[in-house]
């Protein structure tokens, strides 16, 4: 066995993946109605593939990350309404604001159990929502931030209401942040995830930080959800404070767990599925929707280990064996 | 007296305490292991064999005296530290990461003891060759069939002997090994002891085991608990003639 071909071989991209990518590419030319909603997924994908590196990968089970894509949201929507209209450097700094917030409260939320991880990250979440909500000087309170000013893309490509421009700026985005995380998880760094995800205590036996290793992937991971929320108040060019809401880390774990955790592709289709299905089936009945949702997640986490991704694996090969069968 | 008592002290503990509430279950143990020594750890259930080890290794804290490593006293270190300084255990029960294959964990492991730190890009090179040489370990001991399978799929004499992989691929200087052996078939076991038996003559083990025929078959040098204290050190040939040792313990299995 020679290091070299094992590690070309994890790493090559299966079929699927690159008909994956084409039909979101593609998607802007089939749906160019719809490409506002389109943009809405494409930044929900973003936010949960961020939270798919702490939750499906590092394990930490957190109800709080709509924290860093609220302060990403919050910082990139205060630089266009003070005059710093590039998009492209403000999306960086939002992110990095986003990442340095997740810096500063890394340490309360890596170490402990599984409860007071989930208790910690609940109460940061409350916490910001609350100061953004008190800050209204600066954040707009509940009226939302306006007057939020960006530039067109390199000087060229305005920000249309119809999202064309929009769709494809957060789908380079996303997929430069899907980049990232596949090359991540599958260095050493990424098998030090799994190994303090499964086993803390062996993995402290084989040397690994177990705090330093969560703390590293938790920061990544706030200012990838940062840039989510960067986005969101860029593409709109308003910030409404339920950006830091409850009820948005609550739907970005649901799109992720229903989707299927720590296999990337999760929170993609999982966002995917969430706001299509929502978006059609709401305007129907919003009753209906949350019943619906409800179920799905109930149903996943109890039978469908690996959520849609998982399905559609099995369906794959099951496809994948009857021409042999049949041969 | 012995020949190791010439080799430098590696691992040292000087009066060493631990109490569960009222339960003392480490009392006042001094103990050195010197480099190269392969020392065997013998007492009967709850004598605070494990207990000892755990205390080595830093999983649990003493409530008082010193542990020293080549002279330095590293009471305050956590497990993962005393592990980059080549105090590495194997764990009882078998501790492994069971959704990972054995090439990717014992690779991890090398990749620790390697960079320390977690370089984010540029690995890929170190990564490698780093899946080169678990491949070299995992044949060294036994494994390299498994190696791509799922390690809780494994049987568990396999996972017994990852449990080595694992260590090994720290770089141990001392290997602090919690019976090994338990719950493997006979086969499997000698297979086990063969590997031990072949590992670098400077490296220091600790073997908590129960069988007293591979311990004397091992061990250069025998330590006996009793009820957390130390009730006897010496040579396997000393040990076996202790009257006290011979009473309170070996006098059962060796009747």
């Amino acid at each position: 066995m020679d290091g070299r071909s094992y590690l070309r071989e994890q790493g090559r991209w299966h079929w699927a993946e690159a008909v994956f990518w084409l039909a979101v590419a593609g998607a802007w030319l089939a749906f160019p109605d719809h490409l506002v909603l389109g943009t809405q997924i494409l930044i929900a994908a973003l936010f949960a593939l961020s939270l798919d590196l702490v939750m499906g990968y590092a394990g930490i089970v957190t109800l709080g990350h709509a924290a860093f894509f609220g302060i990403g949201a919050y910082a990139a929507g205060k630089l266009g309404q003070q005059g710093w209209t590039e998009p492209i450097s403000g999306l960086a700094l939002a992110s990095l604001a986003a990442g340095a917030v997740a810096a500063a409260t890394a340490r309360l939320v890596c170490r402990g159990n599984d409860l007071s991880r989930l208790m910690v990250t609940l109460g940061l979440g409350m916490l910001f929502f609350e100061v953004a909500n008190k800050a209204s000087g600066f954040t707009g309170g509940l009226d939302g931030m306006l007057d939020i000013v960006i530039a067109p893309l390199f000087g060229v490509f305005e920000f249309d209401m119809w999202g064309r421009t929009s769709y494809i700026y957060a789908g380079v985005c996303l997929f430069g942040a899907f980049l990232l995380a596949r090359h991540l998880v599958r260095q050493p760094f990424g098998l030090a995830l799994h190994a303090v995800r499964l086993n803390p205590m062996r993995a402290d036996a084989i040397g690994i930080d177990n705090t330093r290793v969560l703390a590293r992937i938790y920061v990544l991971s706030g200012a990838m959800a940062g840039m989510a929320g960067a986005l969101l108040a860029q593409t709109n060019q308003y910030v409404a404070i339920d950006v830091l809401s409850f009820q948005r880390s609550a739907d970005v774990a649901t799109m992720l767990i229903i989707g299927g955790l720590g296999q990337l592709y999760g929170g993609l289709v999982g966002a995917g599925g969430f706001l299509v299905a929502q978006d059609t089936l709401a305007s129907v009945n919003p009753v209906y929707w949350q019943f619906w949702l409800g179920l799905a997640l109930i149903l996943v986490v109890l039978f469908v280990r690996g959520g849609l991704i998982a399905l559609l694996r099995r369906l794959g090969r099951r496809l994948a064996r009857r021409p042999k069968g049949a041969a | 007296m012995s020949m190791q008592d010439e080799a430098p002290v590696a691992l040292e503990t000087r009066r060493l305490c631990l109490s569960f509430g009222a339960l003392a279950v480490t009392r006042e143990v001094s103990f050195a292991l010197h480099a190269g020594e392969r020392h065997a750890l013998i007492g009967s259930n709850g004598a605070g064999k494990s207990t000892f080890v755990n205390l080595l290794a830093g999983r649990l804290r003493a409530d008082s005296g010193d542990i020293l490593l080549d002279g330095a006293r590293i009471n305050h270190l956590k497990p993962f530290q005393r592990v980059r300084r080549g105090l590495v255990r194997t764990f009882q029960i078998s501790a492994l990461f069971g959704e990972m294959t054995p090439l990717d964990s014992v690779a991890l492991a090398l990749c620790q003891a390697r960079g320390g730190g977690l370089p984010f890009l540029r690995a890929s090179a170190m990564h490698s060759e780093a899946i080169d040489e678990a491949a070299q370990i995992l044949r060294q001991v036994g494994l390299i069939e498994q190696a791509r399978d799922e390690t809780r799929f494994m049987a568990y004499g396999h996972q017994r002997l990852l449990e080595i992989a694992l260590a090994l691929a720290c770089r141990p200087r001392i290997l602090l090994l919690d019976e090994p052996a338990a719950g493997v078939p006979m086969a499997e076991s000698r297979r086990l002891f063969q590997t031990l038996a072949e590992l670098p003559q400077d490296l220091a083990i600790l073997l908590i085991e129960h069988d007293m025929k591979l311990v004397f078959q091992f061990a250069t040098r025998i330590s006996v608990l009793a009820e957390g204290a130390l009730l006897a050190q010496g040579s396997p040939a000393e040990i076996a003639a202790d009257p006290l040792v011979r009473q309170t313990y070996l006098g059962s299995s060796h009747a």
